[in-house]
């Protein structure tokens, strides 16, 4: 028994190395983890016997402030403004009326907006927990910047200004024999009774009395001194007024809060977007950034340089203590804010290609047709330097402020003022044709003295395609076909090159695929075979072939990708990479980074043939038989190719002048400028407008006579 | 002979006896003081729950150790099949399904597993002993019977006893014997697993939540999300302010902050320990530390003295359990290992936890004394 058992420990004496090691494990990681407890509990001691006095810690983010959205020379498109607001709360309120009477006779208060807070003050005061809450008496008071559009306000010499007690309106008084306005001598216009004037360039009323002519209340002397350089109307730093009287009320505030705000309207509404609330999708997806209630950017620049533009949080930790005093403000305050206090990282700014006098241009150029994209492209460089589209929107409404009545009226508005033509896609119609010459040449199919005879209409295989001019353009070359924009000549060519040549040289010039510009858009289609096999009914119809060559049918194109394909066959063939985007700079205006896209490639197609196109598209402008005549300007050579794509659309329960203009054709024109040595490339479709030629052309050449006579194309 | 004998009736092993009851002392204590800042009665239900695992460890340590060793296939079985049925029938608490409830008392099959599968691997290594060490080729079957339950666990999912059950296995491999080829090979694999089921959802996305958290606490602060996933930025950073607050001497009982306390999750279980460090402070710890290192260098002891190879493993594997459980605890409260829910072995409140904590003590005294009776 027991010499067996001697054996059973001899035999186990093997485990003796293992075992050591087990014991060093233990006493080696209890041992650290002891000296963890003295590394929190002893090392730590100062910095936590003051958390042990902690009951609450309060986290307070610091947002960042959003970087600045500027174009090319400076200006700038988005911004943020602090914006006050004038509130009570009616727990705090001494006097009521005593109250509201001092603020009206500081800051000008309405008796709208007295009765109003009135109002709400005796509908909260009682209530257990409404008379904590904020009453707004004035939703935006007046601080150094513009309500209006946002702009920083000029001091400027100090005017005086009658108040009207009832309804706010501010007169300037005048002696009754002054017939201009004394800000910028603009005649008046007098209201019929002589009472009331109104300047038409600065929107300011006067008056000849004493009395408000509205409503004859009686008017308070008010003073402004500073003057919005943009809309030129005056004001007066109101919260510089309250804030140095405001220790004498008692329930009065001052709320801030920062907007963002687009001074210029619906000029850049689709390139720079604007912001408002980030979704609970938004939060999750990109964890760490957002919180609820941060904006974000929507749309255009505003969204695509979210992460540029919008900075990063800050943070900054208080204790409390039991009794919710603030524990960072005594001795070890300092220890613990620099434990815990990192600043917010303002956004960068994002600096533009575009120029805000070339969207002027662009507006009033497409101001009276009802809806329209178009697109100035820089032709050497690829930079857009103007786009636009209309009807537009006003960032501003929709800058986390939208309401019910203004969605609506953007809802109901029949031409879709919040998308973008000039990236979304339409059948390119004619304007493709030059795509399908271009092939043609290169392939060596046709040369330019290739001539085809038009009789108004072409077989093939069983159909009867017409050209729009039915009664035949008779023998044309190329040079001709393009000029009258022959549709049988393309159709001719359609039917040698076939779809797979087609689609090559339409991908090879940028279409079907987006253009990789800042802003949002489609992008658009190059139907192939495959593609036909795929989707068309009863798949691929050589037919199909010549529809495509004009342009017709399934192709679609951006006005965008169009001025990108016209500025690569004018600039010698050299492959753009659109952007908007020229760089970015920091909070001081220093150079971050250059977004700018070098040019590529060639696209390996000789000059001659280029040239050619060229020449053809001159003369399409410059002749009297070319279908852009219209187009032609004195002072400087423009080329072009017009464009007119079937859109008939039919729409029930619109009203008639919307489905008269449904009715329509799609009007396009693409132009380029100067002719010898383009620098410009101008895109266009006129939605439902009618013909290329008679509607988008001569838009076009206004756009380039004033973008040149301005001086306004960038080298 | 005479003095063979003489030696071996005076056993050392009854010395511990005091250290476990301080421990299990203090344990209570301290939860009636956790109880205090929570509002919780959950001390008195533990005083039951002592009682009667002492009696099971007095029971266990009584037994013939040869029972246990006829035991432990049956035993494996029967806590096999509960896992099988808890992964069925089981509770859902927390988005993890762990719990079995049987006549009114939640079970823990994995909890359960830990004392089985230590039992097992002891019984299984002893019978396929060899002379020369171990090889991967001849340690397949048991590899088997670890991973089996292990991939079970995992899917409840319980990341933590998972890898608790894996370094109880592997502790007892290696100190049965393993060729260092194989070793390297197995870490290789085992290196290369991980990334492969962090990649491929093996590993649940709360799961890397806190192993993300853990590597970078700044990056969860503003996800609103984070807090609904058991306020995760909070636990592990107001136990260490608890901890920190503790100081060198402890703040006394009941003088805590209430606020911060009671807030903090899991305060009973797996965080039980916060509110034991700011009452005590650095001593406290340090002493509670002491008692532990103790409790497993008897247990290394009690596998070094061990009378046959049985009980070797046996010892081994429920000091590596209850060690590896501590360990990982600490440095998960303290914040040095990312959060995974293991409970601190004699300390946390829980009726599953304690009794396999005593029934391996028990194992341990059974073996300590069996030497010292033959």
């Amino acid at each position: 028994m027991i010499s067996g058992s001697s054996i059973l420990r001899g035999d186990l004496l093997e485990y003796r190395a293992q075992n050591r090691w087990f014991v060093m494990v233990i006493l080696l990681i209890m041992a650290l983890l002891i000296g963890r407890f003295f590394q929190l509990q002893v090392l730590g001691g100062k910095k936590y016997e003051k958390l042990a006095e902690i009951n609450q810690v309060k986290r307070t983010r610091i947002p960042p402030r959003r970087g600045m959205v500027i174009d090319r020379k400076g200006r700038v498109l988005a911004r943020n403004v602090d914006l006050y607001q004038l509130s009570i709360v009616p727990h705090y309120v001494k006097d009521i009326d005593v109250t509201l009477k001092e603020l009206q006779a500081l800051v000008g208060l309405t008796e709208h907006e007295v009765s109003r807070t009135k109002e709400r003050y005796f509908s909260y005061v009682e209530h257990k927990h409404k008379r904590f809450r904020d009453v707004t008496v004035r939703r935006y008071l007046n601080g150094r910047y513009c309500p209006a559009d946002g702009t920083r306000l000029e001091e400027v010499h100090p005017t005086r200004y009658g108040s009207c007690t009832k309804c706010g309106t501010e007169y300037v008084e005048l002696p009754d024999s002054q017939e201009h306005c004394p800000f910028d001598r603009t005649k008046l216009e007098k209201t019929f009774d002589g009472q009331k004037a109104t300047c038409a360039t600065c929107s300011r009323s006067f008056m000849f009395g004493d009395h408000c002519p509205e409503d004859q209340a009686p008017l308070a002397e008010v003073v402004h001194n500073l003057r919005c350089p943009r809309c030129q109307k005056d004001y007066t730093d109101t919260v510089a007024i309250l804030r140095a009287r405001l220790h004498e009320f008692s329930g009065v505030y001052i709320r801030e809060q920062t907007v963002r705000a687009y001074p210029y309207g619906d000029l850049f509404a689709h390139m720079v977007g604007y912001v408002n609330e980030v979704t609970g999708e938004e939060i999750r997806r990109h964890p760490g950034v957002y919180r609820p209630g941060d904006y974000a950017g929507r749309r255009g620049v505003e969204r695509s340089m979210e992460e540029i533009l919008r900075g990063k949080a800050g943070e900054e930790v208080t204790f409390r203590d039991s009794r919710g005093r603030n524990l960072s403000v005594d001795g070890t305050g300092t220890l613990l804010a620099n434990l815990k206090y990192d600043a917010a990282v303002p956004g960068n700014n994002v600096v533009l290609t575009l120029d805000v006098e070339v969207q002027r241009i662009l507006k009033e150029a497409v101001a009276d047709v009802h809806s329209a994209g178009i697109v100035v492209m820089q032709a050497q460089t690829g930079e857009v330097i103007g786009l636009f589209s209309t009807p537009s929107f006003d960032p501003n409404d929709w800058a986390g402020r939208l309401t019910a009545e203004k969605k609506k009226e953007y809802d109901q508005n029949p031409f879709y003022p919040m998308i973008n033509k000039s990236t979304t896609a339409f059948p390119p119609a004619s304007t493709f044709k030059i795509v399908t010459a271009l092939a043609a040449l290169n392939e060596g199919i046709i040369t330019e003295e290739t001539k085809v005879n038009c009789p108004g209409y072409y077989d093939y295989s069983g159909h009867r395609f017409g050209c729009y001019n039915k009664y035949g353009h008779g023998d044309l070359d190329l040079l001709r076909g393009l000029t009258v924009s022959c549709d049988v000549y393309f159709y001719r060519l359609g039917e040698w090159l076939g779809m797979d040549r087609l689609e090559q040289y339409s991908v090879l010039l940028g279409l079907g695929r987006k253009t990789g510009v800042e802003i949002g858009e489609d992008m658009g289609l190059v139907p192939s075979r495959e593609w036909h096999e795929r989707t068309s009914k009863g798949g691929f119809q050589p037919g199909f072939t010549l529809s495509t060559a004009v342009g017709q049918k399934d192709t679609r194109a951006t006005p965008l990708q169009m001025a990108l394909v016209l500025a690569q066959v004018v600039n010698g063939g050299r492959i753009l990479h659109p952007f908007l985007v020229d760089h970015i700079e920091d909070q001081e205006g220093t150079i971050v980074r250059s977004l700018r896209k070098e040019p590529g490639e060639k696209i390996g197609v000789p000059d001659e043939y280029l040239e050619f196109l060229r020449g053809a598209m001159v003369d399409t402008v410059q002749e009297d038989h070319g279908t852009a005549h219209n187009a032609s300007l004195e002072s400087i050579q423009v080329g072009g190719k017009t464009g007119t794509a079937e859109a008939l659309q039919v729409k029930k329960g619109v009203d008639p002048y919307v489905a008269r203009w449904l009715a329509e054709d799609h009007a396009w024109f693409i132009g380029f400028a100067p002719a010898k040595d383009p620098k410009v490339s101008v895109a266009i479709i006129v939605e439902h407008g009618g013909y290329g030629g008679e509607v988008a052309a001569p838009i076009v050449a206004k756009v380039i006579y004033k973008l040149f006579s301005r001086n306004l194309v960038p080298e | 002979m005479q003095g063979r004998l003489k030696e071996r009736r005076t056993n050392w092993n009854l010395l511990v006896i005091p250290v476990i009851l301080l421990l299990g002392i203090i344990s209570l204590i301290n939860l009636r003081n956790a109880d205090f800042y929570s509002g919780d009665i959950y001390h008195q239900k533990q005083v039951i729950w002592y009682l009667l695992s002492v009696i099971v460890a007095v029971v266990v340590a009584a037994l013939d150790l040869k029972i246990f060793e006829r035991l432990a296939w049956p035993l494996y079985g029967v806590v096999l099949i509960l896992l099988i049925v808890t992964a069925v029938a089981g509770k859902e608490v927390n988005n993890s399904q762990r719990w079995l409830i049987v006549a009114g008392i939640s079970v823990q099959a994995s909890e359960l597993m830990k004392v089985a599968m230590i039992l097992l691997l002891a019984k299984v290594l002893r019978d396929s002993h060899r002379p020369e060490y171990h090889s991967l080729r001849s340690l397949w079957k048991i590899f088997l019977l670890v991973l089996g339950p292990c991939a079970m666990i995992l899917t409840q999912p319980d990341l933590g006893t998972t890898l608790m059950v894996l370094v109880i296995a592997t502790t007892i491999i290696l100190y049965e014997g393993v060729r260092w080829r194989s070793i390297m090979v197995l870490l290789g694999v085992i290196l290369l697993i991980f990334p492969l089921s962090w990649k491929f959802g093996l590993i649940r996305e709360y799961q890397k939540d806190r192993v993300r958290l853990w590597m970078n606490p700044e990056q969860f602060k503003w996800d609103p999300e984070a807090k609904k996933l058991l306020d995760k930025t909070l636990q592990p950073e107001q136990a260490l302010w608890a901890i920190g607050a503790g100081g060198f001497l402890g703040k006394g009982s009941f003088q805590g902050s209430k606020t911060r306390l009671r807030y903090l999750p899991e305060m009973q279980t797996d965080f039980i320990l916060a509110t034991y460090a700011e009452e005590h402070g650095f001593l406290g710890c340090a002493l509670l530390g002491v008692l532990y290192t103790i409790l497993f260098l008897w247990g290394a002891y009690v596998a070094r003295t061990a009378r046959d190879r049985f009980g070797v493993l046996v010892a081994v594997g429920v000091t590596a359990y209850l060690f590896a459980q501590t360990a990982a605890n600490i440095g998960m409260v303290t914040g040095a290992l990312p959060v995974v829910g293991l409970t601190l072995p004699m300390m946390s409140y829980g009726g599953n936890s304690l009794l396999s904590c005593m029934v391996g003590i028990g194992l341990l005294m059974n073996i300590g004394l069996y030497r010292g009776r033959i």
